[in-house]
């Protein structure tokens, strides 16, 4: 350390003087802060007028108004009473606890009590209903008749109430709530049928049915606040004067939302839908064929997308229609204008309104935006010599845009121009989106590929002839509107995806006609051998299948020991560390017994250092099971969205408690559901997200993002790459390529103070390795670190399944199950969800009674044992030993199951150690305990079947 | 009351309890079992008694009957409670006990409204 006396000496005065100069400019800052009003303002919770948000943010109404006049007057605020209701604030304002509120209306008894402002918005009434009742329309008033309706507790909307209610002839029955939430959850679940309010309220998953009494309110003080109340009527002045239509801005930001439009049907337009219905009217529907997948024929019938779409909009409008198809486009065109045929068109495309106008037709609001693609084949080099044109797109003159200089290739249809690009007649064609994707998939070969266009796109409307009555077109609009997102992708997606199915074998013949042959026969021939060798062998298999078995159980017994002893030598050092300060601190415990704080914080580091230790010895021990090759992973079908939620979770609170921000961004899979190991899976991702937590720093980011990614078609496999990026302390390239080797840490000064057993990403690589996939990393010191990992897992295929196994209703009915639960509804949940299956089930309630049932019960009269792990007197792990020692018949043989809440595989390793077969995790899924019981009865009955045959040899 | 409203009133995902439930009626009628059992009651006896023993063993059933049914809240705060009883000798931080006193009538009261 190299330091001078005169260094240091400067270094203080420098010191003194930065302190100085600190306090000199604290000085007028803390004065101002000194001077400047304090206003208490009442801030009752009341969403979209005051909220605060989970991260403690203000907005609303409300607060903005009062940041706006905070620019024109020298005051801050103090918000009070959230947690009250507004009936409060009143009370609140004259007893001097608050000296402000707003949104108070002028009613003669207020005006009596507290001083008003200048107008600081309108607001009026509002009745709504839930989202989803139908039966209460909006001015509909016999049919308000009798409904309940909530209101809130003294609150001046509810005589505008009553006075709406005499002047419409309707009763109903008041349901009275103190907090507007509460209200709401009633509305939710149906206590009542309509919530009135202050129109101020946000809405969400609610309908307005009614708005009414109007008028406009204020701010409000105490009488003799005429300083507080001059100095807001100021600030509001100033915003008429500066703000422009403030008023209005802040009524659209908070409380103008597309969910309130009124969807329902007004009684004309319920009276022409009757018409529609009763068959008085008549709607016939065409659209020009000519468009697969949108519009076409097959085998003389007429399908597509936009067909399936209407019939969703006509059945939620609930009106019955017959579809004509023209013979061509010509034809069609004719209809269009003649209007003789049909009288409602689903390919309606204008060029502006006018032009709609102009040939009389009522269209609707746009009901799909078209994409345009590129068709091309996949060695497309990006230059477009010859362009495939059919005689109907010629219309669209894209290709004077996009493709000018090329010359093109006449054909009749899209599809003949599609099928000209994949024979190489044409180097490309332009079509709309579906129909080259739907083409795209149905080409086995894969030869093509297709890119969307940005430009240009089509807006298709529903178009109503002439001769219909109007009110049609604003009524189909409704129904557009009422679709759920996505309708339109969903049934697109259905016509468009490829399906595994499409592969039939009269189609391998029309593209490999001699190999499709030759396979045929060799898979026959291979089918009938392999039928024969299975008949004769499959006593001797299960025999040889057993000694195997044991053989390779002694194998890895060995190596497992031989690992450990390795592992234990290489860990001692990290074993003994926090073991130290663990007897350390009880010794200095014994000395300080009077002394509770000290004490305390000593408890606090032998916990610390107790956690410590379990987490590096269950490293350990999951290390030498992988370095043993022991690691066997499950092949069970799992939900990924499902896991990536479970490590979302669990990532989302350790982040929290950072502070940091963190994201998942799944895009969505095409196979969610597959087969592997979710356990292995959720360790994998939580060791990343739990490393990419700790070594990030406060307030920094952590995402995860997941996709699936693009597999040869027709594979077993989906292959998924998951992607832990965050922005913390890195690490440096030479520790990057230690990274995955046992008891490797980075050991720069920031993660010192970091604990970890060093293991986590060994563990991590071998998992990934195990599971077949790939680890890569990216890493730069002080800007973060990027994992990627990409895992293959099976996607399932029901039909294999059930050709393999019974039913689980066959393999499950009339078994009889002993169990142990010691809580008694869970064991009546299991019991009952056993009866379902047609199972029987004798409950115990703790180990010892198992074991008891169990030896006195006459062999075979359970088929397997399920019990949980933890219970009173004996545990699950102590019962199945017993019962496995216990000489019974079945001792050795009967499947158990346990039943755990625990997740760690040292915990299912424990129980697969004291003799139990499998484990299903709690709470119980019917389906999973179902499905692990018919695995494992299978196995048992053929077992079973075994010895009986070897008995009679 | 649809089931999905009831578990969102209460803290919980209806469709996850579906999936591990052969079918809704049998969910609707352990949820209305549960009002039934006794554990909720045997852990405010115990605690009034400083039974704590007790206490742990009646929170820990309430935490397992909680998480079978789906009942998320609950199960939370039972959690926190069993995990605060467990090998201790001193009464647990009354704030925990609130926790599930209030998630226990919560589910009460949106039971109250849950049809069989």
């Amino acid at each position: 350390m190299k330091r001078t006396g005169s260094g240091c000496a400067g270094r203080v005065c420098a010191l003194l003087l930065l302190l100085l100069c600190w306090v000199q400019m604290l000085t007028p800052a803390a004065n101002a802060a000194q001077t400047r009003q304090k206003i208490r303002v009442g801030f009752f919770a009341f969403d979209g007028y005051h909220t605060i948000d989970e991260n403690g943010v203000r907005s609303g109404y409300g607060y903005e108004f009062l940041r706006m006049i905070s620019r024109y007057l020298d005051v801050e605020y103090e918000y009070v009473g959230y947690e009250r209701g507004w009936d409060d604030m009143l009370d609140m304002l004259a007893a001097g606890e608050i000296d402000l509120v707003t949104s108070a209306r002028d009613t003669p008894e207020r005006l009596e009590a507290f001083a008003f402002s200048k107008p600081i918005g309108t607001s009026s009434a509002m009745l709504t209903t839930r989202s989803d009742n139908k039966e209460l329309a909006s001015m509909d008033y016999k049919g308000y008749d009798g409904i309940r309706i909530g209101v809130l507790e003294g609150n001046s909307r509810n005589q505008d109430l009553q006075q709406f209610a005499e002047e419409h002839g309707f009763s109903y029955t008041p349901v009275y709530f103190e907090l507007y939430t509460e209200l709401e959850q009633a509305l939710q679940s149906g206590q009542v049928d309509a919530a009135l309010t202050s129109s101020l309220r946000q809405i969400e998953n609610e309908r307005v049915l009614d708005y009414f009494a109007v008028e406009q309110f204020y701010a409000i003080v105490r009488k003799e606040d005429t300083e507080l109340l001059e100095q807001l009527n100021y600030a509001i002045d100033q915003l008429d004067a500066v703000e422009g239509d403030w008023k209005n801005n802040l009524n659209n930001k908070y409380y103008f939302h597309w969910e309130e439009r009124n969807l329902s049907f007004t009684q004309q337009e319920q009276e022409l839908i009757r018409q529609y219905a009763s068959g008085e009217k008549e709607l016939v529907v065409s659209v020009c064929m000519d468009k697969k997948p949108y519009a076409y024929i097959e085998n003389g019938v007429a399908k597509g997308i936009l067909l399936d779409y209407f019939e969703k909009l006509a059945e939620y409008v609930g009106v019955p229609y017959t579809v004509v198809a023209s013979a061509d486009r010509e034809e069609y065109i004719q209809w269009c204008e003649n209007e003789n045929v049909a009288n409602a068109f689903l390919d309606g495309r204008f060029a502006n309104d006018q032009q709609a106008e102009e040939k009389g037709k009522a269209i609707t609001t746009p009901y799909v935006t078209m994409r345009m693609a590129l068709l091309t084949r996949r060695d497309f080099d990006g230059q477009i010599n010859r362009l495939a044109v059919s005689d109907g797109q010629g219309l669209f003159g894209i290709e004077d845009g996009l493709a000018t200089d090329s010359e093109r290739v006449r054909v009749e249809s899209r599809e003949d121009a599609m099928q000209a690009v994949l024979d190489g007649d044409a180097d490309a064609t332009f079509v709309y989106l579906y129909t080259a994707q739907q083409f795209v998939n149905q080409d086995e070969r894969g030869l093509l590929t297709y890119t969307m266009l940005e430009e240009p796109t089509y807006d298709y409307h529903i178009s109503f002839a002439s001769n219909v009555d109007r009110a049609l077109s604003g009524i189909f609009t409704k129904a557009i509107y009422a679709m759920p997102t996505g309708t339109f992708e969903n049934i697109a997606s259905e016509y468009t995806s490829y399906k595994a199915g499409d592969t039939d074998l009269f189609t391998w013949f029309k593209i490999y006609p001699g190999t499709g042959v030759a396979i045929c026969a060799i898979l026959f021939l291979l089918c009938l051998f392999a039928l024969l060798l299975f008949e004769r062998q499959k006593v001797v298999r299960i025999e040889q299948k057993r000694a195997a078995e044991l053989q390779i159980f002694a194998d890895q017994a060995e190596r497992a020991n031989r690992a450990k002893s390795d592992f234990l030598a290489n860990v001692s050092h990290d074993i003994r560390t926090p073991m130290n300060a663990i007897v350390g601190f009880a010794n200095l415990m014994e000395h300080e017994l009077d002394d509770q704080k000290r004490l305390q914080e000593h408890i606090q580091k032998i916990r610390f250092s107790s956690q410590h230790l379990l987490s590096l010895v269950n490293d350990v021990l999951d290390m030498s099971q992988i370095e043993a090759n022991r690691i066997t992973l499950a092949e069970e079908p799992i939900c990924l969205t499902e896991q990536i939620q479970q490590v979302e979770q669990i990532t989302r609170v350790d982040a929290a408690a950072r502070a940091q921000t963190f994201e998942v961004r799944v895009h969505p899979f095409v196979h969610d559901q597959v087969e592997g190991d979710g356990v292995r899976l959720r360790q994998v991702l939580l060791n990343l997200l739990s490393n990419a937590v700790k070594y990030t720093q406060r307030s920094g980011s952590v995402s995860l993002e997941v996709m699936e990614l693009p597999m040869k078609r027709g594979g077993d496999y989906a292959k998924y790459r998951f992607v832990v990026t965050d922005n913390g302390c890195g690490m440096s390239e030479e520790f990057l390529t230690h990274i995955f080797e046992p008891f490797e840490r980075s050991e720069a000064s920031v993660t010192n103070k970091i604990q970890g057993t060093g293991l986590g990403m060994p563990i991590t690589k071998s998992l990934v390795d195990a599971m077949h996939g790939e680890i890569r990393v990216n890493s730069e010191v002080g800007k973060g670190t990027c994992f990627a990992v990409e895992l293959p897992f099976k996607q399932i295929t029901v039909k294999r399944e059930e050709a393999e196994m019974p039913s689980v209703e066959e393999a499950l009915h009339g078994k009889r199950f002993l169990c142990a639960e010691d809580n008694a509804l869970n064991a009546e949940i299991l019991a009952e969800m056993l009866k379902v299956y047609g199972a029987e089930c004798k409950i115990c309630l703790d180990g010892e009674q198992l074991v008891e049932t169990f030896q006195n019960a006459a062999p075979g009269t359970y088929d397997a044992i399920l019990t949980d792990v933890q219970m009173p007197n004996m545990n699950g792990l102590e019962a199945t030993r017993a019962i496995r020692a216990s000489g019974h018949p079945q001792s050795k043989i009967i499947p158990i199951i346990a039943m755990t809440a625990s997740a760690f595989v040292e915990d299912v390793q424990r129980s697969l150690d004291a003799g139990m077969n499998a484990h299903v995790p709690k709470p119980i899924n019917a389906v999973v305990l179902m499905q692990t019981v018919r695995n494992l009865c299978e196995t048992a009955g053929a077992a079973d079947a075994h010895e009986e045959g070897s008995a009679e040899a | 009351m649809e089931l999905k409203a009831f578990y969102e009133a209460v803290g919980g995902n209806a469709a996850a309890v579906l999936e591990r439930f052969p079918s809704e009626g049998m969910v609707r009628r352990f949820l209305h079992k549960f009002s039934a059992d006794p554990s909720y009651a045997e852990l405010k006896a115990a605690l009034e008694q400083s039974d704590l023993l007790t206490a742990f063993r009646a929170a820990h059933t309430l935490k397992g009957t909680s998480v079978n049914l789906g009942l998320e809240t609950l199960f939370l705060a039972a959690s926190d409670l069993t995990e605060a009883l467990r090998g201790v000798a001193q009464m647990p931080q009354q704030s925990l006990v609130e926790a599930v006193d209030d998630a226990y009538q919560t589910v009460l009261t949106q039971l109250g409204q849950l049809e069989a």
